[in-house]
């Protein structure tokens, strides 16, 4: 097999697995961009916090709070509905108005509600984070509005949007090509506005694209030198080689015509 | 012809002459210290700055400004007239060139995620000084503001307690960032199973108490190239064994994607013991140590 064969195959052989790995890619991204339609909350409340505390008192409110029952029944879509609990707290401990009875709320709105619908969000769930954010989000603006409670809606905010942010870098870690999905950037570019920023990092393709575009020449040579092995730096050797000797052959051809 | 002498020297005086931000590094040397030693067959070239009498201080960008400022130019605007000691490149940023994890810049919220992947949450105080708390340990204390000095806040646990910490950094116009913790209270927090394999020249900041107990900050940069786990081994075994030192904390400097470093020596010359592989205006974070 003469060397032009040789670096042909050889060429044929790189362009075709760079083909695969892209096609394999675009046939991974989930293209469907149809979001959740925000859910209206109803005014129904079907349940009585009251009943629930009968056996609290304020020594005791912070240990003894049915969490688990509030985080299942409470209608903590409607926001009226958490200021009436919230009264209701306020009523049996008055001393922790504006600081233990919003912190004890708080732990139900986050923490325990957390414990409750953490598996939903074991596997990749695009449409569950989105409704999340729809309801988290509305606590940043009750706090604008309404200075009393504020401090109990900033801490839902944050503690949810945290969550997202923290899902989306988990999902991202799994399958970095999630990336490419409607909904993942849709959701990343949601938390990034809010200033919950996901670390979305570059693949290391891209990130030598980005040294490439900034001309940092050196310390990609520098990096290629020093953090690979020898396989790679043969390959990378190879890789040159075909890129280069077409252009050798090309240039000996037009020589030889010339002479 | 006088006109045209008038506006040649004009010219040229303009042009020799930097308009703004001349820095002029200068400060005392007995202070910082700076060494290159061979411990093990391993180089380590190290910049020692005494905390003593808070002559020596720190200050942290974490990201552009919202006028559109970005951190080169907010260093240029700080450091004028400042005797800067040295300026590194920080901690971890995303492709978008945001800091990754919490981020608080002089009081101004810029990621406010509290990351899972990062246990040390480093605090830089207005007034210059630097501590490190350990995420995992749930026992972050801060000073001043309405906050009781003595609360021990766990950020990551309670929502309440990060709401509480966020209002006080805001107050404080503290700057916070999150990064690995590498060493924390003299033992090693990064694991060789689960870090990175990959092998890179590297450069921690630790902060370290002395025998006498004196607290000295210490850039350690190891031109060799090792995996951040075997880096921050053989590094804290230097500290504790060759340089008698306690580490407090300690942290990565990124020497990736943002290598910056500027060394000045006392007379305000640039020191190459250590140096980044980047320019100062590239840089997306800065750590700057500076003399008052």
């Amino acid at each position: 097999m003469t060397l032009k064969k040789i670096i042909g195959i050889t060429a044929l052989l790189l362009i075709t697995i760079a083909l695969s790995l892209f096609l394999r890619i675009i046939m991974k991204v989930d293209y469907s961009c149809s979001i959740p339609v925000e859910q209206v909350c109803n005014n129904e409340k079907s349940y009585f916090i009251a009943d629930h505390l009968k056996n609290i008192n304020k020594t005791n409110l912070l240990d003894s709070f049915p969490y688990t029952w509030y985080a299942d029944s409470a209608n903590r879509c409607n926001i009226n509905s958490i200021k009436k609990d919230l009264a209701v707290l306020d009523s049996i401990n008055p001393t922790g108005i504006g600081g233990d009875n919003q912190q004890l709320l708080s732990i139900a709105l986050t923490n325990k509600l957390e414990e409750k619908i953490k598996p939903e969000f074991e596997k990749y769930n695009p449409d569950g984070l989105i409704k999340v954010l729809q309801w988290a989000e509305k606590f940043n603006y009750y706090s604008d509005i309404e200075e009393k409670n504020a401090t109990l809606y900033q801490v839902t905010y944050t503690y949810w949007l945290t969550f997202i942010s923290n899902k989306l870098s988990d999902y991202y870690k799994i399958d970095q090509s999630l990336k490419y999905n409607f909904k993942f950037k849709y959701l990343n570019a949601r938390c990034k506005e809010k200033q919950f920023g996901a670390p979305i990092n570059n693949s290391n393709t891209e990130k030598i694209i980005n040294n490439l575009i900034e001309n940092n020449w050196t310390y990609l040579f520098s990096r290629f030198w020093n953090d690979s092995d020898i396989l790679i730096k043969l390959i990378g050797l190879i890789a040159l080689l075909v890129v280069f000797i077409p252009y050798l052959i090309i240039y000996r051809i037009i020589k030889k015509n010339k002479q | 012809m006088r006109y045209i002498y008038l506006i040649s020297i004009l010219l040229l005086t303009t042009s020799i002459v930097p308009y703004k931000n001349i820095i002029i590094p200068k400060y005392d040397a007995a202070y910082v210290e700076v060494s290159s030693v061979q411990y093990k067959n391993e180089q380590y070239n190290v910049i020692c700055m005494k905390r003593k009498d808070e002559k020596i201080k720190v200050k942290y960008f974490a990201a552009a400004d919202f006028n559109g400022n970005n951190v080169y130019k907010r260093y240029g605007n700080w450091s004028a007239g400042k005797n800067i000691v040295l300026v590194s490149s920080g901690t971890y940023m995303d492709n978008n060139y945001n800091p990754v994890g919490l981020a608080i810049d002089n009081g101004i919220c810029v990621n406010k995620t509290l990351s899972n992947d990062f246990d040390g949450l480093v605090i830089v105080y207005a007034t210059g000084g630097m501590v490190a708390s350990n995420l995992k340990d749930g026992d972050l204390t801060v000073k001043g503001g309405n906050v009781d000095n003595n609360k021990k806040l766990d950020i990551r646990g309670s929502a309440w307690d990060f709401q509480t910490f966020i209002k006080w950094a805001q107050d404080q116009e503290a700057t916070v960032f999150q990064t690995h913790l590498l060493v924390y209270k003299n033992g090693l927090k990064i694991s060789g199973i689960n870090s990175s394999v990959k092998t890179a020249e590297r450069r921690f900041l630790a902060v370290c108490k002395d025998d006498s107990g004196n607290i000295i900050h210490v850039i350690v940069n190891r031109p060799d190239h090792t995996t951040l786990y075997e880096g921050a081994k053989n590094t804290l075994d230097f500290l504790n064994n060759y340089k008698d030192m306690e580490v407090i904390f300690m942290i990565n400097l990124d020497t990736g994607y943002q290598d910056v470093f500027q060394f000045y020596n006392k007379d305000g010359t640039i020191n190459s013991t250590i140096k980044g592989q980047k320019d100062l205006s590239t840089a997306i974070n800065l750590l700057a140590y500076y003399f008052e």
